[in-house]
Parts: C-alpha cells; structure tokens; sequence
C-alpha cells in the first residue's frame, strides 16, 4: 500500500514540475514576442470653422439654404431654363475649384436635365437623359477670392412625378486633394 | 553518557541548528558564478515612420515619429485629407506591421462641447485603396470608437513601401466655429 502511495506521490510530483515548467516557458516565450516593437504618437487636432464658401439663395425656382450654408434643397416646377436657382459665393479671400457630383437619383425614367455652373461662361456638371447619367461629375472650376458664382438648370420631363437629383457641390484647394462637401437637393416636380 | 541526558541539550541542539543554517547560507551563497552582459543602445531612425503628404493641413508638424495634424472641420459638410499624412516602410528588406490604438481625447466624453463633431474618422489606406480605419463618431455627448476596442489589428505594410492616412472630418450645422478637439493615437509598430 505504502508502495503505490509512493508512486502515485511521484507521478503527481512529475505531473506538477511539468505544469510549472510549461507556465514558465509560456511566459518566457510571450515576453519575446511581445517585446520587440515602438510606438509611433500622432496628436491630430480638429477645429470647427466658418465654411470657406456660402450657399446663397438664387432668382429662379425655390431654395432653402440650411444652417451654415453649407447645404441647400432646390425645387423646381415644369419644364425650362432656371436661371439661377444657387449663388455661392467665397467667404475666406481664397481661391478654391469647384464642381458638381451627382450621386443619387430617384425615379427618372423620363427626366431629362442639366446642371451648369455660371461662372461668365457655362460650364456643363451634370447632364441626364432619359433618366441615365451622361455626365455624373463637372469639371472642375475656379472660384477666386470674394467671388459669386451660379448654378442654373435646365429640365424637360414628360411626367406627372417627383424627381430628386442628389448632388455633391465639392470645394477644393487648387492642387491638392483636400475637399469639402456640401449636399444640394434638386427636386423636380 | 546519552547526549539526550545532559542538562544543556536544548542550547547545544539550537548552536548546531544555527550553525547549520550558516553553514548553508555561506555555501549556497559563494557557489555561484557570473555571465557578462554588454548591451549597446544605437539611437537610430525608426524603419516604419510618418513623412509629409501633399493633403497634410496647414500648420501641421511632421516627424519620423511624432506629428500633429491641425484639422478644420465645417458645420454640415464633410472634409476630407485624401493624403494627410505617410506612414512608410523605410526598411528594404522586410515588411513591418502596424496598428492605430487610441490614447486619449479631448473633450472628453459627458461634455456638451463633444456635440460640435458628428466624426472624425482616420482612414489607412495603400496603393490598392482602402486598408484599415479607426474612427470617432458622437452620440449625444460621448464618443463612440470603432473598432470599440480603441485600436485596430495589426497591418503589414511590404518593404520599401509607403501607406497614407484619409482624414475626414464632420460636424454638425448647429456646430460653434472655434470649438477644439485634441486627439492622440498611438502607431505601434512590430519590429
């Protein structure tokens, strides 16, 4: 009996050192792997400012221009020219590029419409035919300092509906890729 | 004459107790021996580390390991760094890894001033387009974190190679111009 006591106090003993050896190792192993690294620190900060540029509202149609100016819904009735349903002008003495970026559409089967900026010239951002872009995105125009420059639109539908187009009026530092959006809602009705 | 017999065995029995201990004190004591350790510490450029990039906003500091960014954000329009700052691989013969963890903000959480930020988002990206992100986004007054951990799994950046981080900021139309939010976020690197 003392015997098998014996033996199973030296298996139990075995099983323990084996235990403790493993746990140190782990540690051991962990340490290494964890060690060898650095710390890079970036300190970003974030200051709200006045917008570089002003939503305004235009002549033709009807506009609202929402807090700050910085996004506007555009309504339209029937068919035409509106000439000009946005001003927006430049508030920080600067010269920035502008454009416009459709990126919704609702329900436009038969809408047909162009959006241009007006800047002395035309220059034609948007175009949709048969309710499919032709042109989803302007090119891009100077807008200097102090400067006021319109959005105006031309639409022809042959339908009792309500159309909304969802643009992006996209300001941009010359040069760079630094830009800002603003949200414009068109409806068509 | 028995030992056990005599009258100062209990002294006798604590003198070789005692002269024992010392014995074995002094001999663990002196069996030892000594391996030399000559650690040199070479002050060198980090091979993983930050470099100006074309979108970096005005008024930033970049260094190889430290740079602050001095971002605007505009009330009910979003702004976007494309390129606001590049973290490179300077290493030739290795890929290294990294990860964003968040360290601290300011304001903190609770304060009404959080409610000038709708999100400040730090998106990773590399030549193939977008890799990773860490963003801050607000409910109400606190600051909300994804991944919620507060730091994103680690990415490997190849050799000779540079990534750039998109930041891109919001706030909301009632924002106040002025309000001020100060942000750190570590870029742990594996060596």
């Amino acid at each position: 009996m003392v015997k098998y006591s014996n033996h199973f106090k030296r298996i139990r003993n075995r099983i323990l050192g084996a235990v403790a050896l493993s746990i140190l190792l782990g540690f051991l192993l962990q340490n290494v792997a964890g060690s060898a690294y650095y710390s890079l620190l970036m300190e970003p900060s974030t200051t709200v400012t006045s917008p570089p540029v002003e939503l305004q509202n235009g002549t033709a149609g009807t506009s609202t221009i929402y807090t700050n100016s910085t996004s506007a819904k555009v309504s339209v009735v029937s068919s035409g020219d509106f000439k000009y349903v946005l001003n927006m002008t430049e508030k920080r003495g600067s010269t920035w590029t502008v454009r416009l970026n459709a990126y919704n559409l609702s329900d436009l089967n038969s809408l047909n419409c162009s959006i241009y900026i007006y800047d002395g010239s035309d220059s034609t951002q948007i175009v949709i035919l048969n309710g499919a872009y032709v042109n989803q995105t302007g090119p891009w125009n100077n807008l200097n300092a102090s400067d006021t420059e319109y959005i105006w639109m031309h639409v022809e539908t042959s339908g009792a509906e309500t159309y909304y187009v969802y643009v992006y009026l996209e300001i941009c530092i010359p040069g760079i890729t630094t830009y800002a959006r603003y949200i414009i809602t068109f409806e068509i009705t | 004459m028995n030992l056990r017999e005599i009258a100062f065995k209990k002294p006798l029995k604590l003198l070789m107790l005692l002269m024992t201990s010392v014995l074995i004190a002094t001999a663990s004591a002196t069996i030892y021996y000594s391996l030399t350790m000559q650690p040199q510490v070479t002050v060198i450029a980090p091979v993983l580390k930050f470099s100006t990039a074309p979108d970096e906003p005005t008024g930033s500091n970049v260094q190889d390991s430290w740079c602050s960014l001095n971002a605007s954000s505009y009330p009910n329009a979003t702004l976007t760094y494309e390129k606001a700052v590049y973290i490179n691989n300077t290493d030739g013969g290795s890929a290294h890894s990294f990860r964003l963890r968040h360290v601290s903000i300011t304001p903190a959480n609770g304060t009404a001033t959080v409610g000038n930020w709708t999100s400040i988002k730090f998106l990773v990206y590399n030549s193939s387009g977008y890799v990773f992100s860490l963003n801050y986004t607000v409910d109400s007054t606190n600051w909300i974190l994804n991944p919620s951990s507060g730091q994103t799994s680690y990415y490997s950046v190849p050799q000779s190679t540079g990534w750039w981080i998109r930041l891109e900021t919001l706030s909301p139309a009632t924002a106040g111009t002025g309000n001020n939010c100060d942000i750190k976020i570590a870029v742990d690197v594996e060596q």
